[in-house]
């Protein structure tokens, strides 16, 4: 598997199908006696933001510092591979775990489903 | 049946490429101005805008992805938000353009002014994106658009010359005002070939779950979508070149181009043009608010989809209402829609290469394509298209200049 093809900026799916962002970036471990070691692929408009043109990168850690919910950054191990093609699946559940995709439960739960036909 | 139920999306997408305010506008314009001389503008225009569909049609039915999927994953974050945030910019333009234009069609019908029917318009739009799905917008559209046939049965009914019409199809340059010329074949082929279609496009497809064996309707949907819109555009101009021309009216504004349909049908013409305009404004704004919502969810893998309800996928619901918060502001400021779509338009032609220049690598992807990636044909009709989109980006600010006034 070729990391940079293969995997940055892929698109994550759990095991339901849902999305769960980008790969923005990818964590080695550097090693004396040995190739760089795969630790993780990281999701979040701060990881993404380390791979854009300074000025965008600003205004991205300023967004990812203002916003509230905070923007954080998520980590998944390659013990969670599940499948990996055009997208890659992940051995997760978005709507069962808090940590996920935090920003779209909480403006789901406090912006949208107030609307009228929000939830509808 | 299901087959011909695809035409819609052809439909829907060719309103917005050739029936919004800045098309429509320029086909008036060129028709009061050459007569049948830039038919062959919008003939081009067609043809690239069908090879592009179909290409993107065909991604969405053999991965389930899209292009702007294809262009993050291919090209990474680093080169990706360029054409993001071009694309944000120019739909946000032609969005605010639409707005008014749909607000200036509702001023031609009703007499109050413009400004008075811009947050109107901007929340039917977004009430019928909040509470509709992706196949009741994509058939109303289609169905209402059929009213813009009218510029269709009015040419027939004034009987143009159709040999001359027909030898117009054909590239050529005019020796009156050629800046002008220049700069109204310009705008024509820069408000056709969109970068918006595209996208917009291919999103649909994977919105209809298209299969590998819809490949063959997707081909026709996007000829006779596109076909659709440019037959109507084409009829309105030599609609102009018969009403406007012998009467020395330029269309500078669609305020003095409103009576035109008045002249083939002195009964029902006004309500017929304001109508149309306000049908074509309509489609295109609700193209062009989900077109960004689209773009901008999936360049960060976010789910997406406008036949979920608002709640399922929170984010892509609040960037198309942002989108149209924001909107109605030039039409409420007061700024003539049709001055303004021409700023879009220019806008739109210099962001070209950047959104569709990605598509000669995209469509040798086996990976998204197996054994559907493009021939010799396609590949060199992608690059040709990128070619020509190179050369206006390059020309449509200064013959905006030169040309534009």
């Amino acid at each position: 598997m070729d990391l940079v093809r293969d995997v940055l900026d892929v698109r994550l799916v759990d095991r339901n199908g849902q999305g769960l962002g980008r790969v923005d970036s990818i964590v080695l471990r550097l090693r004396d006696n040995g190739p760089p070691q795969f630790v993780a692929m990281e999701v979040g408009l701060t990881a993404a933001a380390r791979r854009l043109p300074k000025p965008i990168e600003f205004l991205a850690r300023w967004l990812a510092r203002t916003l509230r919910p905070r923007l954080q950054t998520v980590r998944y191990g390659p013990t969670l591979f599940r499948d990996i093609g055009v997208d890659i699946e992940l051995d997760v559940s978005a709507a069962d775990d808090p940590r996920l995709l935090r920003f779209e439960k909480w403006l789901s739960r406090h912006v949208v489903s107030r609307m009228p036909g929000g939830s509808a | 049946m299901k087959n011909l139920t695809k035409v819609g999306l052809g439909v829907l997408t060719s309103i917005g490429g050739f029936l919004e305010v800045g098309s429509l506008g320029t086909a008036l314009q060129a028709g009061a101005r050459y007569r049948y001389g830039l038919l062959w503008a919008l003939a081009l225009g067609t043809i690239c805008v069908a090879f592009l569909t179909e290409m993107t049609g065909r991604l969405a039915a053999v991965s389930r992805h899209t292009m702007v999927d294809a262009m993050r994953k291919r090209f990474g974050v680093s080169f990706q938000i360029w054409p993001l945030m071009t694309q944000v910019v120019v739909d946000l333009l032609v969005l605010a353009s639409e707005i008014g234009g749909a607000s200036l069609a509702l001023q031609l019908g009703t007499g109050v002014p413009m400004a008075v029917w811009a947050v109107p318009v901007a929340l039917l739009v977004w009430a019928l994106l909040w509470f509709g799905t992706f196949e009741s917008i994509e058939h109303g559209v289609a169905a209402l658009g059929l009213v813009t046939l009218s510029f269709v049965a009015a040419a027939v009914v004034l009987g143009p010359d159709w040999r001359d019409a027909a030898r117009n199809l054909l590239p050529h340059t005019s020796n009156q005002h050629p800046a002008q010329y220049a700069y109204l074949a310009v705008g024509i082929l820069g408000a056709t070939i969109s970068p918006y279609l595209i996208t917009f496009y291919s999103s649909g497809g994977v919105e209809e779950r298209w299969k590998p064996k819809d490949l063959m309707p997707n081909r026709v949907v996007a000829a006779v979508g596109m076909s659709f819109g440019s037959v109507v555009a084409m009829a309105a101009m030599i609609v102009a070149a018969l009403v406007l021309a012998p009467r020395g009216v330029r269309a500078d504004t669609y305020q003095q181009s409103a009576f035109i349909l008045t002249i083939p049908f002195p009964r029902w013409g006004w309500t017929l043009f304001w109508t149309s305009l306000f049908i074509g404004c309509v489609g295109a704004a609700l193209e062009l608010s989900l077109d960004v919502a689209y773009t901008v969810s999936q360049s960060f893998g976010w789910d997406w989809g406008e036949s979920q309800r608002p709640h399922e996928e929170a984010r892509f619901a609040i960037v198309y209402s942002l989108m149209l918060l924001v909107a109605p502001i030039p039409a409420l400021a007061g700024l003539d829609p049709l001055k303004f779509t021409m700023f879009s338009m220019a806008v739109t032609v210099v962001a070209l290469p950047i959104v569709i220049g990605p598509l000669l690598v995209i469509m040798n992807d086996t990976q998204y394509l197996g054994s559907h990636t493009n021939g010799i044909v396609g590949n060199v009709a992608v690059a040709a298209i990128v070619a020509l989109a190179f050369v206006l980006a390059v020309v449509a600010i200064p013959l905006q200049i030169a040309g534009g006034g």
